[in-house]
């Protein structure tokens, strides 16, 4: 007899002790290497290209290049492998599992065989236990028989003989039935042993399957990250590279002027007194119609002031006038050398450096939010500022956000191109001018990096956020909430704009966000924007050296007034009105509250004179003393809106990545 | 900015070319079979829980790598037009 079925010999028993089949697992190697070598081949195509003339190229741009092809490199490096442990791990299985099958092929055959023998031995004591019985009933019927003779004895003694050797026989035969059903039941423990292995095969594949390193593979988001920061810096470099154009135009008006100031030298020396005060005269034309009409129109008494220092240096003796210069000139070396704080690198890096306290009275809750952030851009939190290359953001317990944007850092400390000690994005001439005449984020470098910053941090989607910006973080604020793309991944609820002439802007924002635009009608940068956006180099110039000769940084003045010449090169009509004496002054605008939306306030009015009318305490005064139920209204809703609430004030930096 | 400005335009269109055909191949190489292990449930739903793992992984990979290839053709023609841009202020337009 002979069977192929675990289940003939063991009824109940399942046909086959293995569970899974090995061509499955050889079919699913065999894809897994063809995916590996697929990968490896995209790999190895791909890498070749960094062989190629990468090394060629030159520049910041070539770098984030490199950086951007190394990563895509790096994400597919990885891949292969991971393959190459999959097509290993289901090859695994399947050669162990082919392994086991053909044990468990000869572990039925020897099943088999003990079955048959159990059965020969069975059947073999089922017939010596009926001979026995034979001889049993043999010797009851001559035992029970009459007859007493010798021959019967003989029959008797015969059949018991019989009786003994049957027994044994029947005995061995039993034994032996046992034998082979023990080893029947062998088979059977086989069985289950088999099943135990496989059992313990699956478990060690199906852990290596989840243990395969997908997780450890590059994230393929920072590969979209360097993306964006080359598309980013390639931007940035591509107006590095403009600006280095302009920069030369700059610099050639330099180097006129410096030759003109070598030639009133020489005049000067050769001439005596006399001669020094037409200089002086001369100079002042120099200066240009821009002196008069700044001197003449802002500040009358500080002009003449000025103008006057400029006659009395004009006729000092030329050591004594060598000897200011060069004490100017330190000072202006100081102002453009020095570190104004912040650093390098670190970009979106967040520090807490406070708590935020947002528990003022119920009725002025909204108010109190106004003006806590609003002094936090000055003074920052416990002693510790807003550095030049940070913005702040207020976490608040109840898991809204208040975004606190600064404005630029070198509005009064000029600073051509990028702050080379911290390469802020708050910077007036690299990102704040190229802003002021649009909406969203697309033109204002800062939105973006904002925008950056909170998806870096974990802000998450939806979350209610309000905006308090000053000057060029004013723009910024109406800028993102105007934008689809942040008051959209955002809730912005709240925007706050304060010294900015920020009243174009507000019609770009959704009415569902509440905007206040608060402006100072003596804040002369308002004034400046108010003036019109374009010629925007000249305006820059111009406000720059208000700034300078208020401070009284003559030679500054002088240096800006260059600028806004070389600015205004290619703006004929800006250097016009300015020459011509048109004012950009002129446009001020007019006091009072308007609403052009219901939920949009601009609030002009007639405010302190505390850094040109543009420090952010002259907004804190007005919202202080304000009565204005528009604006009150605003202040109401920053309340109800739950801002007003406490929390950690945190700096994120936004340093421009090199 | 660096004292030498060396841009390859080829280089770049290349470069551009290749990660596309990369993001292709990855689209076309990569797809592994939803299969089954008949018997072992177990495996089976460990090889599927690994494949939608990795068809995420590799769906972001693609897309990044596609991305990158508009990166470097947006790059070529940023530089191009930076050049003409110099080229025009050059020339006093």
């Amino acid at each position: 007899m002979s069977t192929s079925s675990w289940a003939t010999i063991f009824p109940g028993l399942a046909p086959h002790p293995l569970r899974g089949d090995p061509h499955d697992f050889q079919s699913a190697g065999d894809e897994a290497r063809t995916v590996a070598t697929a990968t490896a081949t995209v790999q190895l195509e791909f890498a070749r290209i960094r062989s190629g003339p990468i090394d060629e190229l030159r520049g910041g741009a070539a770098e984030g290049l490199a950086a951007l092809v190394g990563e895509i490199d790096g994400s597919l490096d990885d891949l292969a492998p991971v393959f190459t442990a999959l097509t290993g791990i289901l090859e695994h299985h399947g050669s162990e599992l082919a392994h086991l099958r053909a044990e468990a092929d000869a572990a039925l055959a020897r099943a088999a065989t003990r079955w048959n023998d159990l059965g020969t031995a069975r059947d073999q004591h089922a017939h010596e236990r009926g001979v026995l019985a034979t001889i049993d009933q043999q010797l009851d019927a001559l035992r029970r028989s009459p007859d007493p003779r010798e021959q019967a004895m003989a029959q008797i003694e015969y059949w018991e003989n019989r009786r003994w050797g049957q027994l044994d026989t029947v005995a061995w035969w039993r034994d032996r039935e046992a034998g082979r059903r023990a080893d029947l039941e062998e088979s059977r423990s086989e069985f289950h042993r088999f099943g135990a292995t496989e059992q313990a095969l699956i478990d060690l594949t199906v852990e290596a399957i989840r243990h395969i390193p997908l997780d450890e593979l590059r994230d393929p988001t920072g590969l979209l990250n360097a993306i964006g920061d080359f598309v980013g810096g390639v931007g940035g470099f591509a107006n590095d590279l403009v600006d280095g154009a302009i920069d030369l135009i700059v610099d050639g008006v330099d180097a006129l002027a410096g030759a003109l100031l070598t030639l009133a030298e020489f005049v000067m020396s050769a001439a005596l007194d006399a001669v020094s005060v037409a200089i002086g005269l001369a100079l002042i034309a120099l200066a240009g119609v821009f002196l008069v009409q700044v001197f003449m129109l802002l500040a009358p008494i500080v002009g003449t002031v000025v103008g006057l220092g400029l006659l009395i240096f004009a006729v000092l003796p030329l050591p004594l006038q060598m000897a200011i210069l060069a004490k100017l000139s330190r000072v202006v070396t100081t102002v453009f050398d020095s570190s104004p704080g912040g650093d390098l690198g670190g970009t979106y890096d967040m520090d807490p450096i406070g708590s935020y306290t947002g528990m003022p009275t119920d009725d002025e809750a909204g108010r109190a939010v106004l003006l806590e952030t609003l002094r936090l851009i000055d003074d920052g939190r416990g002693g510790r500022p807003i550095e030049p290359d940070e913005f702040a953001l207020v976490q608040l317990d109840n898991g809204k956000y208040i975004v606190v944007l600064p404005g630029v850092t070198d509005l009064s400390d000029p600073d051509v191109g990028l702050n080379s000690y911290n390469r802020t994005v708050r910077d007036l001439d690299q990102y704040a001018l190229s802003s002021s005449t649009s909406t969203g984020m697309d033109d204002n470098r800062y939105a973006q990096m904002v925008a950056r910053a909170l998806a870096r941090i974990g802000v998450p989607t939806g979350a209610d956020v309000m905006i308090v910006g000053h000057s060029y973080g004013a723009d910024t604020a109406l800028d993102l909430a105007a934008d689809p793309r942040f008051n959209g991944t955002y809730h912005v609820t709240h925007v706050a704009a304060a010294a900015y002439h920020s009243g174009p802007q507000v019609a770009a924002v959704p009415g569902a966000t509440n905007v206040l635009v608060l402006q100072n009608t003596r804040d002369a940068a308002v004034q400046i924007e108010a003036a019109g956006h374009a010629p925007v180099g000249a305006v820059d110039g111009y406000a720059d050296a208000v700034g300078d000769f208020l401070s009284g940084d003559l030679l500054g003045g002088f240096a800006e007034l260059r600028g806004s010449a070389g600015h205004a090169g290619a703006t004929a009509v800006g250097v016009a009105t300015l020459a011509t004496g048109g004012n950009p002054l002129a446009a001020t605008t007019t006091p009072g509250v308007t609403q052009p939306h219901p939920n949009h306030t601009v609030a002009v009015f007639d405010g302190g004179t505390v850094g040109a009318g543009h420090h952010p305490d002259n907004y804190v005064d007005y919202l202080t003393g304000h009565t204005s139920t528009a604006v009150a209204g605003f202040e109401a809703s920053v309340g109800q809106g739950g801002y007003a609430a406490p929390g950690t004030v945190y700096v994120v930096d936004v340093s421009v990545p090199g | 900015m660096a004292d030498e400005l060396v841009v390859v335009y080829a280089f770049l269109d290349t470069l551009a070319a290749n990660a596309r055909s990369s993001a292709d191949a990855l689209e076309a190489g990569s797809l592994l079979i939803d299969l089954t292990f008949a018997g072992t449930p177990e495996i089976s739903s460990a090889y599927r829980d690994f494949l939608d793992r990795w068809d995420e992984h590799r769906g972001v990979l693609r897309d990044g790598i596609a991305g990158a290839a508009g990166a470097f053709g947006v790059t070529s023609e940023a530089f191009q037009r930076c050049e003409a841009r110099l080229v025009a202020g050059l020339d006093g337009g």
